[in-house]
């Protein structure tokens, strides 16, 4: 570990994080994620998490970053590192027989980053300068500091987020049980724990006033919510309903009808209180724009009248094939990478994330399946109770 | 007389057991069905291969308005039954064709096949709906990617008359009329130009005798063109996007200088920022991109070493597994890329291009790597 770092340990000892095992026999590979969350980041500590993410994969004091790509790569997947506004996703695979490599990987990964100045600085220019689609730019509309991190500031965000009692890991795929687990816990003997307080002030990052990209973001956006959530079945169709497939009040009335905009999206996004629901449309700046924010409301709200047994059994539809099966528009997103899939690395990953919010309990599986209880009733209640209580957010392009 | 009856009754099981079965109709259709009991559920694709109807300026952006107007359904409820049962539809202009991909759940091929069928029936749009859907691709031109449109600049500078871009002219899509929609529709569904991939937990020769079923009547209209021509042409791009992008040029998936090229291109879009590759899946003469959103983002490629590249073999060669792999990541894509294969190349399989990437020799990676320098390259400057 850096001097740097190294200087400031107060105190070293045992601890482990959560393991989830799911042996899956027959899938040739072993797939590890972390989930590491993050839920009282300050002001400054915010963009510092961004550009942490972007750090882990320059290289640890075991690998560096060539050889991450490498071993990484024998199964044809190097490392990945998904960074949400308050949770990190790593992501290891290897074939069945390096599941030791695997663990080996993700721990240092996680336990053992260089985070050295020039392999930080140049993850800062990436998180800067980075591609963005306009889609990722209404994903993450806030207004973050980037420039102003430094390389301290993102080893103190490692220091005080990367800890044991933070992180669950999900092992899926071919391994015995108890295999993922052990090893986890052998890596996890060195993994240093600093006493850090936050730093900075205990706010939330505005959102842009405009993000000067030729494209304008209009988005309503409900409370999080999990399986354990009141109605927490009949809110996940009200959002489908609204948002979800191509048969949604938005694409039927906002887009087919007036034409307001060709992208435009409810989605679930993923964060460490629950799912968020998003409903978000893009287009070329206008001068009515807050005119057309509040068009978009009333209209989806009018459409909400016009329901009837087809659009809870489409809801339904959508949601179990979105869940269990596949769906082309599934609007269930794990990370900020993207909607989730029925790969194994998905389902898995389906189980960490609800383990981060603390609903794990509820299987996939069951969730979908209790979803056929919804009447059409609660579901337009729902549904006019979640767009009426919706921030309406609006970033001018 | 019996052992007669009797090979003819093994064969006749033994055909119906085959987990794959590819067929070319009379008129031209292209069908390929195969069993995959890992896969959950089903994945259908049809391309509209652009050889029955290529774009000239005159009709540039017909192709990406049928897309738009036949994916509605002639009834516009195509997605709602689709939907309520769990399946769903999408659509693609691609450089050389036109792709539509359902995705459904095991039990309702039947509606799937149905669904893909209904696309082909002869299209009738009113002037107003033309309207609408092109005021909704006018919001598309606004969010496309800077890459795409840059890219766009590259492809036109690699294949001149022959390499207008997908997306189409506006002007001409305004100005489009019923009768042109009906007359781009008969010429892109034409059976000549089709191929069609089923593909997931289904009987294939099942699904082969419901496509024929369909299909058999359909008649040939265009005269089909041939593919585009490598036309090598190094001079002025006019760039409509934001960033840098450097060209290769290809001569399609399948040869192992363009894998070799898509895997270094992967390797060296690792080593920028903000870097993104391209590459137009297809058989025929193509070319890999590397984008980089800044202006001169791209300069670092001409000061990599050969020694660096010589070193990094073995990550390049993982990046092209992954790429690789990615081709077949889903059944969407597996079928997608498979009705691509069918209708341009189809002895070409997946497993062929992994092989290729094991195979990658240091001379094939290090003559890639030269062509993306300066000199060897299309290089494309942004705005």
């Amino acid at each position: 570990m850096i001097t740097a770092i190294a200087s400031v340990i107060l105190a070293t000892h045992q601890s482990v994080p959560r393991v989830i095992e799911r042996p899956e026999t027959g899938s040739g590979e072993v797939i590890l994620q972390a989930f590491v969350k993050a839920p009282d980041l300050t002001l400054k500590e915010e963009p510092a998490w961004m550009i942490l993410g972007q750090s882990l994969l320059e290289g640890t004091e075991d690998f560096t970053k060539s050889e991450l790509l490498e071993y990484g790569g024998q199964s044809g997947y190097p490392p990945r590192v998904q960074t949400s506004a308050d949770f990190i996703v790593i992501e290891v695979r290897q074939p069945a027989e390096a599941a030791d490599m695997a663990a080996h990987l993700l721990m240092s990964l996680l336990t053992n980053p260089s985070l050295r100045d020039e392999g930080v600085l140049a993850a800062q220019q990436r998180v800067i300068y980075g591609r963005q689609s306009h889609w990722d730019r209404a994903l993450d509309p806030r207004n973050l500091d980037l420039k102003s991190v430094s390389v301290g500031m993102v080893r103190h965000v490692w220091q005080r987020m990367f800890r044991p009692e933070n992180t669950i890991i999900v092992a899926s795929g071919e391994f015995t049980g108890g295999r993922m687990a052990n090893q986890v816990a052998a890596w996890s003997r060195d993994w240093p724990q600093f006493r850090v307080r936050p730093e900075g002030p205990k706010l939330q990052a505005q959102l842009m006033a405009s993000n000067f990209s030729g494209v304008s973001s209009f988005e309503l956006r409900g409370d999080p919510l999990t399986p354990a959530t009141p109605f927490s079945g009949a809110r996940v169709l009200a959002t489908i309903a609204l948002g979800g497939g191509k048969d949604c009040t938005m694409w039927r009335v906002l887009r087919d009808q007036h034409a307001m905009a060709y992208s435009l999206e409810g989605i679930f996004w993923p964060t460490s209180k629950g799912w968020v629901p998003r409903f978000i449309m893009l287009r070329t700046p206008g001068n009515n724009d807050l005119e057309l924010m509040s068009q978009m409301k009333s209209l989806m709200l009018a459409d909400i009248e016009t329901w009837d047994e087809i659009t809870l059994k489409r809801a339904v539809a959508v949601a179990q094939a979105s869940l269990v099966g596949d769906f082309a528009f599934n609007p269930f997103w794990l990370s900020s990478a993207g909607p989730m899939d029925n790969s194994m690395a998905d389902r898995a990953a389906w189980q960490g994330f609800l383990a981060i919010t603390g609903s794990d309990s509820v299987s996939l599986q069951n969730w979908a399946e209790s979803l056929k209880n919804v009447s059409l009733e609660t579901l337009q209640a729902q549904a006019k109770i979640l767009l009426t209580e919706a921030d309406s957010i609006y970033v001018k392009g | 007389m019996v052992i007669p009856t009797l090979i003819a009754t093994i064969l006749t099981q033994s055909a119906d057991d085959r987990p794959r079965i590819r067929e070319t109709l009379d008129n031209g259709v292209k069908i390929l069905a195969e069993k995959n009991p890992q896969v959950n559920g089903f994945a259908f694709a049809i391309f509209c291969s652009d050889l029955s109807m290529p774009a000239t300026p005159e009709t540039h952006g017909q192709r990406h308005l049928v897309e738009h107007l036949v994916a509605k359904g002639h009834d516009g409820l195509l997605d709602r039954k689709l939907e309520i049962e769990g399946a769903s539809l999408t659509a693609t202009t691609t450089y050389d064709g036109t792709l539509f991909v359902i995705r459904g759940p095991r039990g309702k091929e039947g509606l799937g096949i149905t669904a893909l069928m209904s696309l082909i029936k002869p299209l009738s749009v009113k002037p107003e709906a033309i309207a609408i859907e092109t005021a909704i691709i006018a919001q598309e031109a606004a969010v496309r990617p800077e890459w795409a449109k840059v890219f766009d600049s590259g492809w036109q500078g690699v294949f001149a008359q022959a390499g207008l871009d997908t997306f189409g002219n506006l002007n001409v899509m305004s100005e489009t009329s019923s009768s042109q929609i009906e007359l781009a529709h008969r010429l892109m569904f034409d059976p000549q130009a089709l191929s069609i991939v089923a593909y997931g937990e289904l009987e294939p020769s099942v699904m082969i005798s419901m496509v024929k079923s369909s299909l058999e009547g359909l008649e040939k209209f265009a005269k089909l063109a041939s593919p585009r021509p490598v036309a090598r042409y190094v001079g002025e791009t006019h760039s409509r996007g934001e960033g840098d992008c450097r060209l290769s040029v290809v001569p399609g998936f399948g040869r192992s200088t363009t894998t070799a090229t898509i895997a270094v291109a992967q390797f060296l879009a690792n080593q920028g920022q903000s870097t993104q590759v391209v590459f137009p899946f297809s058989t025929w003469p193509t070319a890999v991109g590397i984008w980089s959103s800044e202006s001169g983002g791209l300069d670092y490629i001409d000061k990599i070493e050969p020694d660096t590249i010589k070193r990094n073999i073995p990550s390049i060669k993982a990046s092209g597994a992954a790429w690789a792999n990615g081709l077949t990541a889903d059944p969407s894509q597996w079928a997608s890329n498979q009705a691509i294969l069918l209708s341009q190349d189809p002895t070409m399989t997946f497993e062929m291009i992994k092989f290729q990437v094991a195979a990658l020799t240091e001379q094939q990676i290090m003559e890639a790597f030269e062509s993306f320098q300066t000199g060897k390259c299309i290089q494309v400057e942004g705005r």
